[in-house]
């Protein structure tokens, strides 16, 4: 995946969608004060927000996932394949495992909390745009099982799908460091490589991660006769 | 003296039918018999009463496979099982009366060897008989009192006192299978008895765990409504009924509400006897807070076996009390650095909360406010561990000891 180079000059456009009033006047006032980042669109339902995809890409999409007329996962699935370089965020209350999961594997590269304080919330936004992804130790727990194959193992997609990728070593080391609680800056210091590194080993993660759960998705169906080959 | 014919109630009866349907070799050995016997034995005198025998007993050995087929196939209807062993004790009787019919048919056409085939066949389908019917006494006797009484009058009317006495031996033969019969289908009986009531009782008792399991997890739930989240929306409503906290101050109470919240939904994941893994979520969750506090969290942890104790509820007070810890050193302290770290005995695992800010006096704080501290020790106590406090000349220290071993004493889960 490529990773954007931010440059000094460039504005993040952004767009969001979600229905909490309260959360919207919050991401309009945060933003209102961050010179580096435009707030293109704002709205609350999934139809205008499928509709969104129609125009201009921008630079990062935030997704609630109980939009009212439908679930936000939808509209990550869409705009990952009309908008293949816009970066989505999903807003979240309490970013619980389960959900982030399924958001992560829908395509979403991030996600934000709702509670955020205004400096949090731009410095998530601009730390996404760089190629950052945020990251919590429970995820990390349940990327490793994933990848290793647990618990609710398709083990056999794992072996008969050539394309499936797994996890580098490296990559594996930093889950494992995350998962003890260790921040990206001092995971940068025990392995040597610098904070960006650090940074884009968790969004290659979660690359794989969709990559996964397609293929495991195909095997499934295949598995159940859904498609013919 | 009960019954020894009496059909089993329902559930083992269906169990035992099912156990004779499936026995599908008596076809294997029974079909090719009766074209031996029709090849070797057929002669002008009997070809035509033979062939159709032949053709009769065929078919009447494959009607009992079509039936025990499609029974096994569709599954027993428990209303009319019964009657479903009635008719296929009937057509056990038909492929009795078939076999029992060929003493007459071939017994003075083909002269002496016809005897010993005869008994032969006969002891064979018998043996046979008790194999595969044996669930089930009255199957049994459907299919053999027919074979013996047919076999036994042909032989006794003959007149020869050989064949007579052949008569008897098929006759005693006969009682001692029934005997035989009668003992083994008690055996089995008990053992699917057996196996239904240790299934039943299985389903009970997970039945019984499940439950006990949503009951505590509702205990936990209410408890922690009650001492946490409920305890703090409470204090947030007098404070702002009675008007006299700055709007800062009251969204500082909500924040902590909703990070009791979070913490209670962390500790929902099982963290599968992980204690870093739950420190780990605890720094995830408090780390922002304590950067903009201006506090430096410095993380020295070390490999911790697994916890077999640690279970969502263990998890919980766990993070209550370092939670606490942290609040306090973030709303009393001054502290500028925090140090976190942990360490593993041979009974105990440390973790150790030190700062570098004011310190307090524990017997002092105690008295005057010390509900935090005082809620510190209860949970810690709960979970069978300990906590303590130990002041130091630059800022304080916390240590949580838990246990390496599932506590004995786990007073409230």
């Amino acid at each position: 995946m490529a990773v954007p180079v931010p440059t000094n000059n460039e504005i993040i456009r952004v767009a969001l969608v979600d229905d909490d009033v309260g959360f919207q006047a919050a991401v309009v006032g945060a933003l209102s004060t961050a010179d580096d980042i435009n707030l293109d669109s704002v709205c609350g339902t999934l139809a205008a927000g499928l509709k969104l995809l129609d125009g201009e890409p921008v630079d990062i999409l935030i997704v609630d996932l109980g939009l009212p007329d439908g679930s936000g996962i939808n509209l990550v699935q869409k705009a990952n394949r009309c908008w293949p370089q816009c970066n989505i965020m999903v807003s979240t209350t309490f970013a619980d495992e389960v959900n982030v999961m399924k958001c992560l594997e829908s395509g979403a590269t991030g996600y934000l909390l709702k509670d955020s304080s205004q400096q949090n919330l731009i410095n998530e936004l601009r730390h996404l745009h760089a190629g950052g992804s945020p990251i919590s130790p429970l995820i990390a727990r349940r990327l490793l099982s994933r990848f290793r194959g647990e618990p609710n193992a398709p083990s056999k997609a794992a072996t008969e799908a050539d394309d499936q990728p797994l996890l580098s070593a490296r990559e594996q080391e930093v889950l494992e460091l995350i998962t003890k609680g260790f921040t990206a800056n001092e995971i940068a210091k025990l392995l040597s490589v610098s904070h960006h590194t650090v940074l884009t080993f968790v969004r290659r993660i979660y690359a794989k991660l969709k990559v996964n759960s397609k293929t495991e998705a195909i095997y499934e169906a295949r598995l159940q006769g859904i498609l013919d080959n | 003296m009960r019954n020894p014919l009496a059909l089993s109630p329902a559930p083992i009866l269906a169990q035992q039918l099912r156990m004779v349907m499936s026995n599908f070799r008596s076809t294997i050995v029974a079909i090719p018999l009766c074209f031996v016997i029709w090849l070797s034995l057929e002669n002008p005198q009997n070809s035509f009463e033979l062939t159709i025998w032949m053709f009769c007993a065929v078919f009447a050995n494959l009607l009992l496979q079509a039936f025990g087929r499609y029974y096994l196939k569709h599954g027993f209807n428990p209303k009319s099982l019964r009657s479903t062993v009635y008719w296929y004790a009937f057509l056990h009787s038909l492929d009795g009366i078939a076999w029992g019919l060929l003493s007459w048919l071939i017994i003075g056409t083909v002269s002496e060897t016809a005897a010993i085939i005869i008994i032969a066949v006969f002891a064979g389908m018998l043996g046979a008989g008790l194999a595969t019917l044996s669930a089930i006494p009255i199957l049994f006797i459907a299919f053999t009192l027919p074979h013996t009484s047919a076999i036994a009058a042909k032989l006794w009317i003959s007149n020869d006192s050989i064949y007579q006495a052949m008569a008897i031996i098929a006759v005693l033969y006969f009682i001692s299978l029934i005997a035989q019969v009668i003992n083994s289908s008690k055996i089995i009986k008990n053992a699917i008895s057996t196996k239904l009531e240790l299934k039943k009782s299985n389903q009970r008792l997970r039945e019984i765990e499940r439950s006990q399991t949503l009951q505590q997890e509702r205990q936990r739930l209410m408890q922690e409504m009650h001492d946490g989240l409920g305890s703090s929306l409470l204090s947030a409503l007098r404070v702002v009924e009675k008007g006299n906290m700055p709007s800062h101050e009251v969204a500082q109470v909500l924040k902590e509400c909703i990070d009791d919240l979070k913490l209670a939904i962390d500790s929902i994941e099982p963290v599968d006897q992980d204690l870093l893994l739950l420190l780990a979520t605890l720094r995830f969750r408090i780390g922002t807070r304590l950067e903009n506090s201006g506090i430096t969290l410095h993380w020295h942890v070390a490999t911790i076996p697994p916890l077999e104790w640690l279970n969502p509820s263990c998890s919980l007070h766990v993070l209550r009390i370092l939670q606490e810890a942290f609040t306090n050193i973030i709303k009393h302290s001054g502290a500028s650095e925090v140090r976190l770290s942990t360490q593993t005995t041979s009974r105990q695992v440390i973790v150790e909360i030190a700062d570098n800010g004011c310190g307090f006096d524990i017997e002092q704080t105690s008295a005057e406010s010390g509900r935090g501290l005082l809620n510190q020790r209860q949970r810690a106590t709960s979970i069978g561990a300990e906590v303590n406090w130990i002041a130091q000349q630059r800022g304080s220290v916390m240590q949580l000891r838990l246990p390496l071993e599932r506590p004995a004493l786990q007073t409230s889960v």
